[in-house]
Order: structure tokens, then sequence, then C-alpha cells
């Protein structure tokens, strides 16, 4: 069986952020979380993402004051492989 | 109109008002002697010193208490924009370390240079007071009008025109994280200042954080360039200044580890 892997538009935090947390007030899809580490900086997960209409656009990024600290990024979809009969 | 129109009209208001700060800013502040920088350093020292205790629990009035979390978002905005703003003022102190205008911070709170000038406490003294109304005007007002709209102009202006590079990374240290106090400013005022009455209110807010700002950059102006010759206001006569009538007794804190004396 094949599994062909599906790339998803996300959204990514980079090492700009200076953990402000307007990201996860204005994400209407609560993608943005805490991450586990101990300086609880945010992260966004792929998963969750929904893209917001691209960089630019999405209320994420337009809210940011850092420029650069959220930007566009690919992410590889884990997919279910289907049930053949 | 929904509180995102509402701040664009504030925004279409603000702009000629963050050319002029940029423009004023610049041709201010280039070409600065070092007494000049200290005197800028003391008065900008001045206005976030006091945020922690000041202005920290006038804003915090400003917020309802709500059972269910209603602004959980805001409670942390502020939190968060006190810490900074307490920061920035340990920025400015260790700025005027580095120089060697002073040797500890603590030297700055009797300096003469660190009184402020009168448009400075004006301002000052208006942004105590928003914490009297709700929150969507104290973010109006203070967030809004000042951090997003203008005071990111002043800071640009500084960072062109500084040359020191120490004056000047204060400044640019602090550019993202009071953008981030003026996106809070965006924030709270697109999603909570909806109604007419919340709008009246808080468009005066934010006209008279203008105005103030204004008479504020002018006096702070005048002060640097022309220091001691700028009429200030007095000495407070606060108790907490006036020495002990006599020397106090030595208390230790009672801890479990600590002998009896």
């Amino acid at each position: 069986m094949e599994i062909t892997a599906v790339m998803k538009d996300v959204l990514t935090i980079t090492p700009l952020c200076i953990d402000c947390g307007m990201c996860r007030e204005t994400c209407p899809f609560q993608a943005v979380v805490c991450a586990f580490e101990k300086r609880h900086r945010y992260e966004i997960l792929p998963h969750s993402c929904e893209w917001c209409g691209g960089p630019g656009k999405a209320p994420c990024e337009i809210y940011c004051p850092v420029r650069g600290a959220i930007v566009a990024a690919k992410w590889e979809e884990p997919q279910t492989p289907a049930v053949v009969g | 109109m929904r509180g995102k129109d509402f701040f664009r009209e504030m925004e279409t208001i603000a702009a000629p008002i963050g050319k002029e700060t940029y423009e004023g800013t610049r041709a201010t502040y280039s070409n600065l002697n070092e007494d000049q920088k200290f005197r800028l350093l003391c008065q900008l020292w001045w206005i976030e010193a006091p945020t922690i205790a000041n202005f920290s629990r006038s804003w915090w009035n400003a917020i309802p208490r709500d059972p269910s979390g209603k602004y959980r978002d805001v409670e942390m905005f502020l939190a968060r924009q006190m810490y900074d703003e307490s920061r920035h003022g340990k920025l400015y102190a260790d700025a005027c370390i580095r120089k060697g205008f002073v040797q500890r911070e603590e030297e700055l709170w009797t300096h003469p240079y660190a009184r402020p000038v009168q448009g400075w406490l004006n301002f000052a003294a208006w942004l105590e007071h928003l914490g009297n109304y709700h929150f969507t005007t104290l973010y109006a007002g203070e967030q809004m009008a000042s951090e997003c709209l203008t005071f990111p102009k002043f800071l640009e202006g500084a960072i062109a025109a500084i040359e020191d590079p120490i004056v000047r990374w204060v400044f640019e240290a602090q550019e993202d994280e009071e953008s981030f106090h003026g996106m809070t400013g965006r924030y709270v005022v697109t999603k909570y200042c909806q109604t007419q009455l919340q709008q009246d209110e808080a468009a005066w807010a934010a006209q008279t954080t203008w105005k103030l700002l204004g008479q504020a950059a002018v006096d702070l102006a005048q002060f640097v360039k022309e220091g001691e010759s700028m009429e200030r206001p007095p000495l407070e006569q606060h108790p907490a200044f006036a020495p002990p009538a006599k020397p106090l007794p030595k208390m230790f804190p009672k801890t479990l580890d600590h002998p009896e004396v």
C-alpha cells in the first residue's frame, strides 16, 4: 500500500519570538500553545494551524509585534492508510 | 461602529502626529553632548521606574473582576507590560551606569536630572489617572494612542538620530516590547471597544494623550537641550526623603535558623 505524504502550509514561530503571547490570544483555532520546555515559550501545533489565508493575513502574524517571529513553513502531514476491503 | 473600524479611524487621525513625532525627535536628539544624553536618559528612566509601584496599582483597577475569566487575555497583557516597563527602567539606569553618569541606580532617585519636567509630569499623572476608567479607555489612551500610534515613531526617530551606541541600544532593545504593548492596545480596542459610549470615551482618552504627549515632548526637548535653565517642579518634601530622627533599631527577620539577638 502506497502512502503519499501531504505537505501542508502552516505557520511557525522562530527564535526571534519575545514570548508576548499575542499569537496565542488571537489564534481562532487554539493552535498556539506553550511548549513543553523550561522557558515555556510558545509553539504552533502544525496539525491545528489552518494557515488563515497565509502570511500577512493570519491574525497571529498581524498582531505579532516582532517582524520575522512568525513565518510560513511546510509541514508533512502524517496520513492514515485507507482501509481496503 | 465596530471596534476594528474605530481603530482604523484612530490610526488615520494619528498618522500626521506620528510623522511629526518622528521628524521632531530626529531633529531634536541628533548631536547630543554627554550631559544632554544624561538628561534624556534620566527623564525617560523617570517615567519607567515608577511603573510597577504607581501605574500598575491604578491600571489593575480598570479591569473588572470576572469569575468566568472573561478578561484573562487583558490581565495577561497587563502583567507582561508591567514587567517589560520595569525592565526598561533598568535599561535606562544601566545605560547611565555604563556611560559613567552614575555608579548605582539608587542615585537616580534623588538626582536633579531625574525630576520630571512639567509636561512629562502631566503626562505621567494622566497615565495613572487613566486607571480610573474602564480598561477600554485605558488601553485606547495609553497602549493604542501612545504605544501603538506615537511612541514607535519616537523610538524610530531616536534610533535614527542618536549616534552613541550605548544610548541608541537602549531604544533598540525595547522596540519589540513596545510594539507588543501597542499591539495589546490594538487588540483590546478591536475586541472590546464596541459600543458608542466606550468609543466616545476612548476617543477622548486618545485625544487627551496626544495633546499631553505633545506638550511633554516640547518640555522634554527643551530640558534636554537647555538643561538647568529649564524650570523644574520643586522637590517634594515627602517624609520618605527626610532622615530619621534617631537611628533605627536593627531588626532581624525571625526565622528558624536565625539566632536570637
